[in-house]
């Protein structure tokens, strides 16, 4: 009878060993996991810096004024997009149809701007396409909805360069 | 079998195996518990800010009342009625302009009879990096449009133009 009870009980700590074992195994694993997911991130070291172009038209000047060279902005995910190194600010252009004639125009720059923001950008190019971070692809003629702390913005990709390469009026 | 006791007449309940085994799930534990709550417990930075909405083409005569009812201090409200988004501490109007075509060139012209409405609010906000400024959880950035309950009227799709850090002022 006592055998019985000292078996039964001796059981019952074999069951709680194996839940701890597992409940380690798990730990062992969650930190596997994650040393293979810093590990990628160190492969996203091996970028290269490109030079994005992006056009935002017709923004409230107030807008533009929320953004400033050096700010890092960010993607609708919310990881980050690039640093943004220059910010061009013009008086936003518009265009009439009428008659089947085209007549072009400036808004007053208090009014409405159009800004031509470039970021550096990491990136990696493969097979002619430029890959931000290594998975998002960045293509010209791309609407993109881009924002920092203060401000965001809808704008268009027009082009990219590496950052290598001197750029037009730099 | 899973055991790590020398002997079942052993009257220890836990071995050493078993209490190290212990320790390293409490370390572990411990470990998670201190980064989620370090994830959970930064708030970020409270601190005021003053934002500015903009109503376009309002009619003249209604952006009138508004400047005379709502420069006593209203208060901006979420379109749900929810939380409260700060007070209005200025409240101003602009022409509202267009393009026209005209005389073989584009013109920029007042709209008649239309305003812009520009209200300046002063509220309080939570500032947390890569989250943002929030007010009671509601990202507020320039560029962002929504709808707002200002002093009892409602105003939809007023856009912010201007998110300041009152301490840059």
């Amino acid at each position: 009878m006592k055998n019985k009870k000292a078996n039964a009980k001796s059981r019952k700590g074999s069951v709680l060993d194996l839940l701890l074992i597992i409940l380690l195994a798990l730990c062992l694993t969650g930190l596997v996991m994650r040393r293979d997911d810093l590990a990628s991130s160190v492969t996203q070291q091996s970028m290269t810096e490109y030079y994005v172009t992006v056009r935002v038209t017709s923004v409230h000047p107030m807008i533009s004024d929320r953004i400033g060279e050096g700010d890092a902005f960010y993607t609708e995910q919310g990881d980050i997009y690039g640093t943004l190194i220059r910010r061009e600010v013009r008086s936003a252009s518009v265009s009439i149809l009428r008659d089947g004639e085209l007549f072009e125009g400036e808004w007053e720059r208090d009014r409405l701007v159009d800004l031509t923001l470039t970021f550096s950008v990491s990136a990696t190019e493969g097979k002619g396409v430029l890959l931000r971070g290594g998975k998002n692809a960045i293509l010209c003629g791309q609407s993109i909805r881009l924002s920092t702390t203060l401000a965001e913005v809808n704008g268009m990709v027009l082009n990219y360069t590496p950052a290598t390469e001197e750029m037009h009026g730099f | 079998m899973f055991r790590f006791r020398k002997k079942a007449s052993d009257e220890r309940r836990f071995s050493k195996v078993d209490w190290f085994i212990c320790f390293l799930l409490a370390l572990a534990i411990g470990i998670g518990a201190f980064y989620v709550s370090d994830r959970l417990g930064n708030g970020g930075k409270t601190q005021e800010i003053t934002y500015t909405v903009v109503i376009y083409e309002m009619d003249v005569r209604e952006a009138d009342m508004w400047i005379r009812r709502l420069r006593t201090g209203a208060s901006v409200v979420s379109e749900n009625g929810t939380a409260t988004l700060g007070t209005v501490v200025q409240c101003s109007r602009r022409a509202h302009l267009q393009a026209v075509a005209r005389q073989d060139r584009v013109q920029i012209l007042p709209t008649p009879e239309k305003v812009d409405l520009y209200l300046t609010v002063r509220a309080m906000a939570t500032e947390k990096e890569g989250d943002g400024i929030r007010v009671q959880d509601i990202r507020f950035c320039a560029g962002r449009s929504g709808s707002f309950r200002i002093g009892g009227y409602y105003v939809k799709n007023a856009q912010i133009v201007s998110v300041v850090r009152s301490e840059e002022e």
